[in-house]
């Protein structure tokens, strides 16, 4: 009877692991795959260089740690007040210029153009990857045509997030990663390309069902997706 | 007698007790396998219990979270609604500047907040649209209004009531909705989208389409003006061409190329009108659009190959851009701005005539930097606004407008041009290249009246060098 139990208790013991296991796989699962990135002034690696080069340079006594402490701050201060920079205590363009060091992000403006043109090009992707290269650009088109339509939202990610607006967003397909056609479909379209010439709505005549977008004025029809107006 | 028992059970004893123990054995086995069993059994209904409530919170979790956002979304647009009317009923009675401006401001924020609250609720992108128009449009009139820096007249005070009136109304359908919520309407539960993309939260919408609000068309300086969608379209004159005639066209285009395959593949129907061909050249294909008018060439397009071979540099691919101009007959075409990115040079054509460049005729041109080849060409500015000048002689000298410049700025280089005006219509400038601790600016001083009118600033990005 003992061995019984014990018997019992090791497979017990086995389903209880597989149990524990399901759960934690299932709490793996809801670890977001969402990598969130947001990009710093500097990185560790470039205060590190920061420090090394304003202590090469005398300008600063204390450990090369890649912390931006208050030692650092001072040695920039003193660096900039030397080389008639304001004295920010901070690293920007300017500052990063004249230490010789480019830095990986230094404007707002750069993550905001560049975070974009990712977008679109994830957007295209999703929706129009076994289209053309021009039926890609097209689907940018539509997009920044959307931004600049009163009748859309203001902004790329208020009309590629607006909800049911784009299947690849409901189903998933968005958060696939651009190849380098996408993106230059994407930068093409950013920079005025618009085939469809002004065109706010596509659907594939094959798939869609909506009886609404039939109603639309056709611009121009690029692979599988006719454009409208 | 025992012994005997024992001498005669013996054998037939022990075969009993063989038996007993296999019996006792498969007995045993029996039980083990049903105590696994149910083990198995017990403890799988207690695994898939346990999933099963813990994915059920889970999903309530979520729904609940959703369902708050959706209810959050849809209370702030109820309130930015509210606060467009509000201080549009003060610009309505304020009659002092800096009153009007501030809460034109405010209608203007709040319309902003609107149009991104509505965006963000379960509704079909053809529910919402016209609502969405109207708040767009009236942020920008709004926009023009604080701009002309001016009291407002009757007229536009009239046109401030009659915003205030259809924001009323969209006041009022929405307000319909919030009894629903009030009494327990599940936006979440009604949130699926059908066949028509819309859902069944949408029909609560219907009172703000156009068949309920009779929106107005509304036409000023400002974004999203119903005067923007109906451009005029200058630079393109001559007779419609024949499709024939345009597979010529693109046939001379493409003569430089042995074996090139022109197939007319559409006709466009947009902004432009255009025959389409797909042209197969040297294994690649090219996407051509050939203006129905005039037989312009208004696209050209095709995907650049990523090549670390450099055979022809910047400039040579600026003089490639130039002679392409000039093969279709556009004369002086100059390359104002070019960039190198992966491979691909980006060359911005103008035509530069007595020295004026005329910005608003912009030709985007995009060279394979690796083979020379043209695999871009866009030329809607250029079918949009060209046409001869007749002011290009400025009113203010150079030396006057240079004076106009901010004095920390060190001025590089000067030259004048026609400029497009942000909102339609174009200006005779000067334009100053001016640099500013390491940065470099564009600034546009009107040549007529002397006012600045914009500035540019130079930005590094990953994508090239841009202005913004």
């Amino acid at each position: 009877m003992k061995k019984i139990l014990n018997r019992f208790f090791v497979v017990a013991l086995i389903i209880g692991m597989g149990v524990t296991t399901a759960f934690m796989l299932k709490d793996n699962t809801n670890d977001y795959q969402v990598e969130a990135e947001t990009t710093a002034t500097l990185t560790t690696e470039e205060v590190k260089i920061v420090q090394d080069k304003l202590k090469r340079w005398g300008y600063f006594d204390g450990p090369i740690t890649g912390y931006y402490g208050p030692l650092t701050t001072e040695a920039v201060k003193y660096f900039q007040r030397v080389n008639g920079i304001e004295q920010t205590g901070t690293v920007g363009p300017i500052t990063a210029k004249a230490l010789g060091m480019t830095l990986s992000a230094y404007s707002s403006n750069y993550n905001t153009s560049n975070s974009d043109l990712y977008l679109l090009a994830k957007c295209i992707y999703a929706e129009a990857r076994g289209e053309s290269y021009v039926g890609q650009v097209a689907v940018g088109a539509v997009i920044l045509n959307r931004v600049a339509d009163p009748a859309f939202p203001n902004t790329i990610s208020g009309v590629i997030y607006q909800p049911w607006a784009f299947t690849a967003v409901h189903d998933g397909q968005i958060n696939l990663e651009p190849d380098s056609t996408a993106y230059q479909a994407a930068r093409d379209a950013l920079n005025g390309w618009d085939p469809t010439y002004g065109s706010i709505y596509y659907y594939n005549p094959a798939t869609a069902t909506s009886s609404w977008i039939w109603s639309r004025e056709v611009t121009v029809v690029i692979g599988n997706h006719t454009f409208a107006r | 007698m025992e012994d005997k028992v024992k001498l005669t059970n013996g054998p037939s004893g022990s075969n009993n007790s063989n038996t007993n123990t296999k019996a006792k054995k498969k007995t045993n086995t029996a039980v083990l396998v049903l105590a696994i069993l149910c083990g198995v059994f017990v403890v799988g209904m207690v695994t898939f219990g346990a999933l099963f409530i813990n994915s059920n919170n889970l999903a309530s979790t979520y729904g609940n979270t959703i369902e708050s956002s959706y209810k959050k979304t849809f209370y702030e647009l109820l309130d930015n609604v509210n606060d467009i009317e509000l201080n549009l009923s003060k610009v309505q009675v304020s009659n002092n500047q800096a009153l009007q401006q501030k809460y034109l401001q405010l209608v203007s924020d709040n319309c902003k907040y609107a149009q991104n609250n509505f965006g963000t609720l379960p509704v079909g992108v053809n529910t919402v649209n016209e609502g969405v128009k109207f708040i767009n449009q009236m942020d920008g009139y709004c926009t023009s209004l604080i701009a002309s820096d001016d009291l407002l007249t009757q007229e536009e005070k009239e046109q401030i009531s009659e915003l205030r009136d259809i924001t009323l109304e969209l006041k009022a359908a929405l307000n319909s909705i919030v009894t629903k919520l009030l009494n327990g309407y599940s936006i979440l539960n009604n949130s699926d989208f059908n066949e028509e993309g819309l859902t069944n939260f949408s029909s609560n919408f219907t009172g703000i389409s156009s068949d309920s609000i009779t929106y107005p068309s509304m036409i000023f300086d400002g974004p999203f003006s119903d005067s923007l969608y109906n451009r005029e379209i200058k630079g393109l004159t001559g007779e419609e061409i024949s499709e024939e005639e345009a597979t010529t066209i693109v046939q001379n285009i493409f003569d430089d190329f042995e074996n090139a395959e022109v197939n007319f593949s559409n006709e466009t129907n947009g902004i432009f009108e255009t025959y389409d061909f797909e042209v197969t050249a040297d294994e690649r294909m090219f996407f051509v659009q050939i203006t129905k008018k005039g037989g312009f060439l208004l696209t050209l397009s095709s995907y650049g190959g990523q090549s670390e071979t450099i055979s022809v540099d910047v400039a040579g691919c600026e003089q490639l851009a130039e002679d392409f101009a000039t093969k279709l007959t556009l004369s002086d075409m100059q390359s104002v701005w070019s960039e190198d990115l992966q491979g691909i040079c980006f060359i911005n054509l103008a035509p530069v005539i007595d020295d004026v460049i005329y910005y608003p005729d912009l030709i985007k041109v995009k060279i394979e930097m690796s083979t020379g080849t043209i695999i871009g060409w866009e030329a809607q500015n250029y079918a949009y606004n060209h046409t001869e000048r007749t002011e290009t002689t400025p009113v203010i000298g150079a030396t006057e407008a240079r004076d106009m410049i901010d004095l920390v700025l060190n001025i590089n280089d000067q030259r004048l041009c026609i400029m497009p005006l942000e909102y339609g219509g174009e200006v005779l400038a000067y334009e100053f290249e001016c640099e500013y601790y390491g940065d470099t600016y564009y600034v546009f001083i009107n040549a007529i009246t002397g006012e600045e009118e914009r500035v540019l600033k130079v930005v590094a990005t990953d994508e090239g060098t841009l202005t913004e």
